[in-house]
Formats: structure tokens, C-alpha cells, sequence
């Protein structure tokens, strides 16, 4: 029978055929047998998994066409939508089981290649052309009436008049005569230049705060160190221009501040000691413009390690010392970056250890992952950790969270901070200078350095008939469908879900418009605006004909992730494996009835990786049921989830595991025919494929670190051209890096692969661990392998087939 | 004779009882009365303020902050004025009362009661939908309340007047 890629045909990485796009969606289907002795198993060989370049996170710029350049879009790389295609009425869309929703990258830089910057256009004289009514920007999505006098809003379909100045004719097909000259009619990113009317007050200058934990374990464990370290090299990077301002605030069971005024010639260390009533010791000079008080500031920097080096105090007063950063910058806002290794001891809103006698975060809630007990330390404790996000968000203030803690630190309590304030949360469990310092600096070194927005604003518009129900990230939600954003850097993601107002949608197409309003880093007031347009039909197989497989996988993980952080866990976990269900139920339907009667698995093309990115959600370390996984790393895996990226999750779901006991050399390493790198060959999850062989090396990437297993009887010669050393035996592992690209051809591969790595995943795989087979360390691999039955959870065969057997039980 | 004409006067016959009988019933349900305007007026700005906050006329912090001052004293007025329905026999009231105290009681147990500025917007629709309902519950036990005063008003006030057609 055609139609459909028969297990035969598809090859052993997965990689199928390009699809013919004008076949019908019921023939372009994956078909997989089950066993013919057993019918109640699948071969593992056959399951689908993605090529290379699918492993890359290419989206799909076929299915966005209509009828104008490509361009015309706002690029996949700062908006996706889940399915690009509008359902035309509730019904259909419940049916066919698909989310419907998009994932918002506003700032996202350029990645792959072909991705341009955002083009600037000015307005002047009457302003940014806006829609009278529901202030939708100007896009290229709009009808032109009247011979170009007036236009029509694609969003509330109310008719504008089109301002004097910015008159232009319209050819024969209603479009825009000089649209190729106006970023703002061609392209579905742009940005505008804001005039005074998008401001409360004049643009705020960079601020940054460094609010660090100085007590015993603190600087015993060299953090303090690390930090200071990593600024220091980092401040004459950090965005920003002569007006940055900076500060930096200690705290142990007493808040002290520095004065760092450029009169003085050395910085002067101010201890405030009661902390039941902090006040700021001087009125000004402890938050220094950086350009005058360079000096003192580097200097501060480089001493603050030997000024609590003989600390015995072991308290820590974060409460406090984070009122007193409030006050000092509450007058201008800014950015609070908060270093913390010991659990808020003493003064106000102090944390008691909750995972005390609770080993791991579900020991009694057990396999199942549910109990109360777990649900209780998902869930925030103290309330004064929220109610200072909010005030914080009000001033602009935005708290980034970095914890450093051997023991429990109470992660979701303190992550409050950064969720509500647009921050981020960053966990290094057990920090020591000597194994994690080198992750510590590059990580600390990109959220400084990276773009950023500053006392920022999003506002999600959609067509009519359709609406918002729900947003997911780290913001504040100042207004319906306004979102305060106090920071916003490049790597940071959001993500909604929209639903039909009426039960029937009537337009042809429908637009969404995401508008961010923010201040750069130079003092500029910006608005950022991507559109997308995408067509309404009617039936179900358009929608799955339309479906992006990885933006649906990072929605329905955020939904999941939401619900796991609201204190169900495992709630969290069966939404995702529900949803994947509900779609294969909802294509199932509609196939034609001698594939539904093989018994074969069926799974749509476009989302033929579905089963398998979800159950990589589910196994991810936010969700995974294991006892093992601490409470602190499961809340900061949840909340950056959240945050991250559609490239991220997907990669977080599916990790890419290469082989590197190849040839290393050119054309391996270097950029291919269609601009992307040449990467090693991508190798199934599975332990006896990869790990149960001692003389392999394995270069593994998930999203969020980059991990280069080592087997126990590698190479020597391998060794000598990675490492520049022919055994390992007695090196710390955390101490080795890559010989430089000079040492041999093989290193200088390696090095273009890591590159090309982290060209694909900005903003995350900033430093390369070597994990040697048999170490504790391999955990992090171990972990990574996805694919396999773990103690609680299937493998990927046999979640194919329990997928399949309820999607029949449930259709049949 | 001096009884020259008769005149119709319409005297009221005096009884033993003493005047201006507002019996104790009067002044219950006219108290209940009162607080039934003040659970309604609680409701109305309840509404409101959820209203102003969908068009934008307020910021989250302050809705939130204004919706929790009423939300309490609700609550307590509501509960006192359920067990004096019991105390004072009254049990219609007491019973249509009783649904809407286990109601608050489940919110109470649940933590729900109390809002939040963080996540006040998703749930908008939804307390629209939860105000409205109390509002029409408010409304119809609040003219229960005033047929009830009404009628105290009536039976002690009203006592019959015998016209003398001497």
C-alpha cells in the first residue's frame, strides 16, 4: 500500500525522505509495525529520530508562505507558533488534539545562517503608525484601500486613515508600492525607534548590583572568589555606556556596604549590624557611576575575597540585605544579581531547611512522585520573597539568582525573585572552586555580558476571534495581556496559548503581534514588534499538515511546568504525556480506515518525533519521578524551563549525543553546502550503544552543558590529539581542557564542532566538562539517555506502544 | 338635647398595650437589613475593582491590595449573621446562608480566599463568574431580609382601628 514510510525505508538514524508537500496529509504519514512475534513490541531500530539537521531545531519555513517573500514573517527565531495555521472553529481544534499557542524569543540573536539583524526604522513627525483602536503597529499583513489613502488593521479590522507623510501608491495587487523601502511593510521584525509618548520618565541608565553571600561557606568554598573574579574581568564588558552605574553589597549576619565614591583612593567597607531595621549608611557614593569609580570598583573587587577570608559566621541575613539593595536602588532600578550559598539564617523572612529528614524531594511521595509531602516543597514558603518580586518589578528592578549551596538552599522560595521580576535562576549544587569555577565564570560572564533590555513591556495582540488564555515565563503581569518585563536579555523566552472567543472563526487569515518596549543598553527607546500571519482552515489534517513539532514540545513542557511548580508535580508530568496522546488520538482519527486496520503505530509526519520529544520532557530532571533528583535542583530545572528557548527544550528533551573516534578532519567541522557545520553523525540514546563501550568518546549536548565522555580503554592516540596527554589516570577531570586548535588537526575539529554547538544553542553550553566512565560525574550522562527504560519509566519503544494501545482503545 | 349631630369621628380605641411598639423581631431584621446593603455594597466593589482591572483603570497591586481589605470582614459579617439566624430559629435564612459559609470555609481551607497580584490575571474570569453569583445570592436574601423587616414592621405597628359611628 503507498502512502506512509514503511519501516523498510527509513534509515537507521531516522532521517526520512523530504515529504512531498502537495501529497494529502492522510498519505504522508509514518506507519511502524509492531512485531510480528509479539505484537505488544516494537523494534527499537525503526522508532523515529531525528537527522541531524532536524537535531538542529531547523523550523520549518516551508509552511509559512502567503504569497509574499518569506520575510514577511516575523523570523521562527522569535516567534513560533505551535501550529502554523488557525483552527477555524473550537471544535476542530479540540479534536484534533494539538495545542494552539506560540513561543516568544523577543531578543533572540542571530543563529543560523541566513538570520539577519533587526532592521531600525525611525518615524518622524506624527509617530509610529498605529491602528485608532486596538494600536496594533503597522505590519505587512494589512490591506490598503482607497488607492493606498486608508488602511485596514488585520487585527480589529477597523479602517485607518493612512497619515499625509506616510502616503504611498499600491500596485495592482493591493500592495505597497515602496514596501521593499520600509522595513515596517516587508518584514515581519522591526524595530522602531519610541518617541517621548513611550516613556514615564527618561531612559534609565545600566544598573547593576552584586548583593554576595560572604558568610563561612561562602568564601570556604571559593565563591566570593569566583565571583569577584569573574566581574572583575567582566566590567569593562558589561552593556552599557558612560552613564552604567554599579554597586556592590555583602551580607553574613550583618549587611555591608562599600563606599566607593571617586574622591576616595581606596574603597571603604561600612558595616550596617542591625538588621532588624537596615538603613542605607550613606545617601549616595555606594551606587558609583562605573566610568568615575572604575578604579575603586576593581579594586573592591579583587580585595573582597581577602576581606572575609577568616570569616567564622555562619548566618546569613538575606531578608535584610536584600531590603537594603531595594532601597538602594529603588530611586532608578536596574539589575540585582544575588549570590547565595547559605540558607537565609537569621532576620527577617528567614527559611527553615524543609528537605530536613525528606532525603531527595519525594522519598515517601515515592515513585509515583505525588505525595503531599513532594507537593509542599515545590511550593514557595515565606510570601516576603514574592511580595518584594512585586515591589521590585514596580521599580524595575529585575533579581537574577545564582545559588551555590552543598545543602538545601530552598530554591523555589528564593527563586520568587527572579520569576516575578523577569530574572533567572541558576543552581550550582555543592559549588567548589576547583570543579565548578570554570562553568561559574563562563555562565556569570554571559548573563552579564549578553544583551539586554532594560524597564521593558510586552503586549501579545491577535486577531479578533481569537485570544489570549494563558502566558508562561519569568514576568509580572501588569495589565490584561501586558507583561512588565524590568529586564529583558537575549535568552529569555515566553511563551501563550490562545483559544477561539467564538466558536467560529470567519477570516481568512489570522495575525498575532507581539510588541516589546524597551531601553538599550545606550539609552535609546526601542519597540520591537514581530508579526505573523497565518492562515484559517477548516479541517483537521490542515492543522496537523501545519504542526511544528519542537515549538508544540516547549509549550506543552512550559504547561507542565506551570503545573508542576503550582505544587503537581506529577500532574506536570501526565499533562505531557496526555497531550502527546490526545494528538496521536486526534490523527488517528482521521486516517484512512485499511492504516488504522494494520495495527501499525501512526504518526503524523510533521510530528513523527512527538512521542519521542515528549518522553525526553518527561525524563528531563524537572519531571523525572527518581527520589534522587534534590528539590532545589528540580525547582531551578523547573523555572528554567520556563524560560528557555524552543532549541533549548528540545534540545533538553533529546539530547545530541556524537561520536568522535572518527575522522576528524575536514569536512567534518567545517560549514556544509547549505551553511550549516558538518557534525558528526547523531547516535541513539541508549546505554549499549554508547556508554557500555570503554574505547569510545562521546561529545554529548542537552541544551544546557556540553559533556565529553571518556571510556576507559580510549585511544591513546585520540588522547594525545584531544588532550595533548596520552592517559588520563590521575588527573582530575574537571581540570582537563582541549589542547588548543594548534595542537593537531583532530583538536582543531573538535574545537569547530564545540563551536558550531554553541552557534546553535546561544547562550547556553558555555563550558565543556570532561566526564571519565566509572567517575561519579558520569550521572550527568547517564541522565542524558533518554531513550532507555529507566527505573520508573519506559523506554522509547515501549512508550511507543503504550501510546499506541490507548490512542486504539480510546478511538476504537 | 345636646346631641344635636352626629359627628363621625374615627377615634382610636385605646387597648392596654403601650404605644410605639417596635417589637425586638422589628429591630433584628431591621439590623440584618443594614448588613445585608453593607455584603451587597462588598460584592458591587468587588466586581468593580475586577473590572477596572480588565480595562485598565487600576494596577494589579492596588486591586489586590483593596479586594483583600473587603474580603475578611465579608467573610466575618457573613458567618455572624448565619449563627444568629440559628440562635434566633430563624431557619430558612440560616440554611441558604449555611451553603455560602461552607463555601467560604473550603476557599479558607485552600488558601484561595486571598488574592494575589501575581496571579490575579488568570483567574479574572473566573472570580467574575464566582462575584457575580454571590451577588445575585446576596441580592435575593437581601429582599428576603427586607420582606422580613417589613413584616415585623407591620405586626407591631399595625393594630386595628375601630371607627365610632356614634
Amino acid at each position: 500500500r503507498p502512502g506512509g514510510y514503511a519501516g523498510a525505508a527509513m534509515a537507521m538514524d531516522g532521517s526520512v525522505g523530504q515529504p512531498e508537500l502537495d501529497q494529502p496529509l492522510a498519505d504522508r504519514f509514518v506507519s511502524l509495525p509492531l512485531g510480528a512475534s509479539n505484537s505488544s513490541s516494537l523494534d527499537p531500530a525503526i522508532a523515529p529520530r531525528p537527522s541531524v539537521d532536524e537535531a538542529r531545531v531547523l523550523p520549518r519555513t516551508d509552511v509559512l508562505q502567503t504569497g509574499g517573500p518569506s520575510t514577511e514573517q516575523a523570523s521562527p527565531r522569535f516567534l513560533r507558533m505551535t501550529v502554523n495555521a488557525a483552527p477555524n472553529s473550537t471544535a476542530t481544534l479540540n479534536k484534533s488534539g494539538l495545542p494552539f499557542g506560540a513561543v516568544l524569543q523577543p531578543l533572540a540573536p542571530a543563529r543560523l545562517p541566513g538570520e539577519e539583524a533587526v532592521p531600525v526604522v525611525g518615524f518622524a513627525g506624527g509617530g509610529v503608525v498605529r491602528c485608532r483602536r486596538c494600536r496594533t503597529y503597522i505590519n505587512p499583513f494589512v490591506n490598503w484601500l482607497d488607492g493606498g489613502r486608508r488602511w485596514k488593521c488585520n487585527l480589529c479590522y477597523l479602517v485607518n486613515e493612512v497619515p499625509a507623510e506616510y502616503f504611498g501608491p499600491i500596485d495592482e495587487y493591493g500592495r505597497r508600492r515602496d514596501a521593499h523601502e520600509r522595513p515596517e511593510l516587508s518584514q515581519g521584525t522591526v524595530e522602531f525607534v519610541a518617541s517621548a509618548d513611550y516613556m514615564v520618565r527618561p531612559p534609565q541608565p545600566p544598573v547593576y548590583v552584586f548583593l554576595v553571600d560572604v558568610s563561612y561557606h561562602a568564601v570556604a568554598t571559593g565563591m566570593v572568589a569566583t565571583v569577584a573574579q569573574t566581574v572583575r574581568e567582566a566590567i569593562n564588558d558589561l552593556p552599557g555606556d558612560v552613564r552604567t552605574q554599579v554597586s556592590v553589597v555583602a551580607y553574613d549576619s550583618a549587611v555591608h556596604f562599600f563606599n566607593l565614591s571617586a574622591n576616595l583612593s581606596q574603597p571603604q567597607l561600612i558595616t550596617v549590624p542591625d538588621i532588624a531595621d537596615v538603613f542605607l549608611p550613606l545617601p549616595d557614593d555606594m551606587l558609583v557611576n562605573l566610568q568615575e569609580s572604575r578604579t575603586l570598583v576593581e579594586a573592591l573587587l579583587e580585595r573582597l575575597p581577602n576581606m572575609f577570608a577568616g570569616t567564622q559566621v555562619l548566618d546569613a541575613a538575606l531578608g535584610p540585605a536584600l531590603k537594603a539593595a531595594f532601597q538602594l536602588m529603588q530611586h532608578v532600578g536596574g539589575k540585582l544579581h544575588v549570590f547565595a550559598t547559605a540558607l537565609p539564617s537569621i532576620g527577617e523572612a528567614k527559611l527553615r531547611n524543609r528537605e530536613d529528614g525528606r532525603r531527595g524531594s519525594g522519598t515517601a511521595g515515592g515513585a509515583k512522585g505525588g505525595g503531599p509531602q513532594q507537593n509542599n516543597l515545590l511550593l514557595p514558603e515565606e510570601s516576603f520573597y514574592k511580595k518584594l518580586a512585586v515591589e521590585c518589578s514596580r521599580q524595575q528592578i529585575c533579581c537574577d539568582v545564582s545559588l551555590f549551596g552543598a545543602t538545601y538552599t530552598d530554591a523555589v522560595t528564593l527563586g520568587q525573585l527572579a520569576k516575578h521580576t523577569g530574572g533567572s535562576v541558576y543552581h550550582y549544587p555543592g559549588f567548589t572552586a576547583a570543579r565548578d569555577g570554570a562553568v561559574v565564570r563562563k555562565e556569570l560572564r554571559h548573563n552579564l555580558t549578553r544583551e539586554q533590555g532594560w524597564e521593558a513591556v510586552m503586549r501579545v495582540r491577535c486577531s479578533q476571534g481569537v485570544k489570549i488564555t494563558g502566558f508562561f515565563g519569568h514576568f509580572f503581569v501588569r495589565g490584561t495581556d501586558l507583561l512588565a518585563l524590568p529586564n529583558v536579555d537575549a535568552d529569555k523566552s515566553f511563551s501563550v496559548t490562545l483559544g477561539l472567543e467564538e466558536n467560529a472563526v470567519t477570516a481568512t487569515h489570522v495575525a498575532v503581534q507581539a510588541a516589546l518596549l524597551y531601553t538599550t543598553s545606550s539609552g535609546e527607546r526601542r519597540i520591537r514588534v514581530h508579526t505573523v500571519s497565518v492562515p484559517v482552515l477548516p479541517t483537521i489534517a490542515d492543522l496537523f499538515a501545519h504542526a511544528d513539532v519542537e515549538a508544540i514540545t516547549a509549550l506543552t513542557a512550559k504547561l507542565g511546568a506551570e503545573r508542576a511548580l503550582a505544587g503537581k508535580l506529577q500532574e506536570g508530568r501526565e499533562l505531557i504525556q496526555n497531550k502527546c496522546i490526545d494528538m496521536l488520538q486526534g490523527f488517528r482519527q482521521i486516517c484512512p480506515p485499511d492504516a488504522k486496520q494494520s495495527g501499525n503505530i501512526l504518526l503524523p509526519e510533521p510530528l513523527r518525533l512527538l512521542p519521542l520529544y515528549a518522553l525526553g520532557a518527561m525524563k528531563h530532571l524537572a519531571f523525572r519521578p527518581d527520589g534522587d533528583v534534590r528539590a532545589d535542583e528540580r525547582a531551578t530545572s523547573l523555572m528554567q524551563l520556563e524560560c528557555t528557548p524552543v532549541h533549548g527544550m528540545v534540545s533538553s528533551a533529546y539530547p545530541r549525543m556524537m561520536p568522535l573516534l572518527l575522522d576528524l578532519r575536514p569536512p567534518l567541522g567545517q560549514p556544509g553546502p547549505s551553511g550549516h557545520v558538518n557534525l558528526p553523525p547523531l547516535l541513539p540514546l541508549v546505554a549499549e550503544r554508547t556508554l557500555a563501550n570503554p574505547q569510545g568518546c562521546f561529545l554529548l549536548e542537552d541544551g544546557h552543558q556540553l559533556l565529553l565522555w571518556i571510556g576507559r580503554a580510549a585511544p591513546p592516540q585520540f588522547l594525545v590529539d584531544i588532550f595533548g596527554r596520552s592517559s588520563l589516570d590521575g588527573v582530575e577531570p574537571f581540570s582537563l581542557e582541549l589542547a588548543p586548535p594548534s595542537h593537531s588537526e583532530a583538536a582543531a575539529t573538535v574545537h569547530n564542532i564545540v563551536e558550531a554547538l554553541r552557534t546553535e544553542r546561544p547562550g547556553t553550553l558555555q563550558a565543556l566538562r570532561v566526564v571519565r566512565q566509572g567517575t561519579p560525574e558520569e550521572l550527568l550522562v547517564l541522565r542524558c539517555l533518554v531513550e532507555d527504560r529507566s527505573v520508573s519509566m519506559m523506554s522509547y519503544d515501549e512508550f511507543l506502544v503504550h501510546c499506541h494501545r490507548t490512542v486504539c482503545s480510546k478511538v476504537a | 338635647s345636646h346631641r344635636s349631630h352626629t359627628r363621625l369621628v374615627a377615634r382610636r380605641k385605646r387597648r392596654g398595650r403601650p404605644r410605639a411598639t417596635m417589637t425586638g423581631a422589628f429591630w433584628f431584621w431591621m439590623l440584618i437589613f443594614v448588613i445585608g446593603i453593607a455584603l451587597v455594597f462588598c460584592v458591587v466593589v468587588h466586581l468593580v475593582t475586577l473590572t477596572d482591572l480588565e480595562s485598565d483603570y487600576i494596577n494589579p497591586v492596588d486591586a489586590t491590595e483593596r479586594l483583600n481589605k473587603f474580603l475578611i470582614p465579608e467573610y466575618v459579617v457573613h458567618t455572624s449573621i448565619t449563627v444568629l439566624f440559628l440562635l434566633t430559629l430563624n431557619f430558612i435564612p440560616f440554611l441558604a446562608n449555611s451553603l455560602l459559609v461552607a463555601w467560604h470555609a473550603k476557599r479558607f481551607a485552600e488558601r484561595q480566599h486571598l488574592l494575589d497580584a501575581t496571579s490575579i490575571y488568570p483567574s479574572l474570569a473566573e472570580r467574575k463568574k464566582q462575584s457575580n453569583i454571590k451577588l445575585g445570592f446576596y441580592c435575593i436574601m437581601f429582599f428576603y431580609y427586607m420582606y422580613r423587616m417589613v413584616y415585623a414592621l407591620v405586626r407591631s405597628r399595625w393594630t386595628p382601628v375601630k371607627i365610632n359611628f356614634n
